[in-house]
């Protein structure tokens, strides 16, 4: 049986939304929880932070995925960031139904240098609400 | 005997047999009025039963194309009166003759789109 967080990853490589045009992120870079350090940018990882019960009836589930877009620089983050937001959408995935999408939040963190030629990315970071049946 | 928890996602509301999906909270709340019968010279107020009433409300998820929410808008707008069961666990039941009062769908930012209800008893409530 199909797992919410499964589900999820479909939802966002489904159709090409993520990995065509550029910045391009291919479905192999989409990845539950973390990227290497050294993976290739940029990349797109995802969490479910939490499922509860929406309903007192009918098995409505309600739950807070957190989506964060990783590239080099801050313009890339933030336009994967957008096609995050599209790629969000409601559907059949995995075998289960996710009936509403809400994009509740969406902050960034630039990217930094140091003082030597280290480079950490920019982070898009898009939190959306979501309404699903099991 | 202890009491024994029981959760809420056990709970059914039926309309007119029709039975209530997607809900968010509801509650049934069971009214007695009073009569006061003091007489004169006695210091105690002394009060004995009078008439039973009782309202429900809740709110659920809207959805046009669903039966349940079909059902209550038909209510609000036909003003008969129906029966309400609400099973708050298996074998407990209140069964009760609803006259729907208000139904009200809303909206917010980051959300999604609700109704609330609420029904005026015609008559007695059942407790099986």
């Amino acid at each position: 049986m199909a797992t919410i967080q499964q589900a999820v990853r479909t939802m966002l490589t489904t159709g090409t939304t993520l990995s065509s045009g550029s910045p391009s992120v291919p479905d192999s870079r989409v990845t539950h929880g973390y990227r290497l350090q050294e993976s290739a940018l940029p990349a797109v990882t995802y969490s479910v932070d939490s499922r509860g019960d929406a309903s007192t009836s009918g098995g409505i589930q309600e739950s807070t995925i957190t989506v964060t877009s990783i590239a080099n620089t801050s313009e890339d983050a933030l336009a994967i960031a957008a096609k995050v937001r599209s790629a969000l959408a409601t559907g059949t995935y995995d075998t289960i139904p996710i009936d509403a999408v809400i994009v509740t939040n969406e902050t960034l963190q630039p990217e930094t240098i140091g003082l030597s030629d280290e480079q950490e990315p920019a982070q898009a970071v898009t939190t959306a609400t979501i309404y699903w049946r099991p | 005997m202890p009491v024994t928890p029981r959760p809420c996602k056990n709970c059914t509301l039926t309309a007119d047999a029709q039975a209530i999906i997607g809900i968010v909270e509801a509650s049934i709340t069971l009214t007695g009025d009073t009569i006061e019968v003091t007489e004169i010279a006695t210091v105690d107020r002394v009060h004995i039963a009078g008439m039973r009433s009782g309202t429900v409300s809740g709110t659920v998820f809207y959805d046009q194309g669903d039966n349940g929410v079909i059902k209550l808008e038909a209510l609000i707008k036909s003003g008969n009166a129906v029966s309400f069961v609400f099973t708050l666990h298996s074998g407990a039941t209140y069964t009760v003759p609803i006259i729907m009062t208000s139904w009200s769908p809303s909206i917010a930012v980051n959300d999604v789109v609700r109704a609330s209800f609420s029904g005026q008893f015609a008559g007695e409530c059942v407790i099986a």
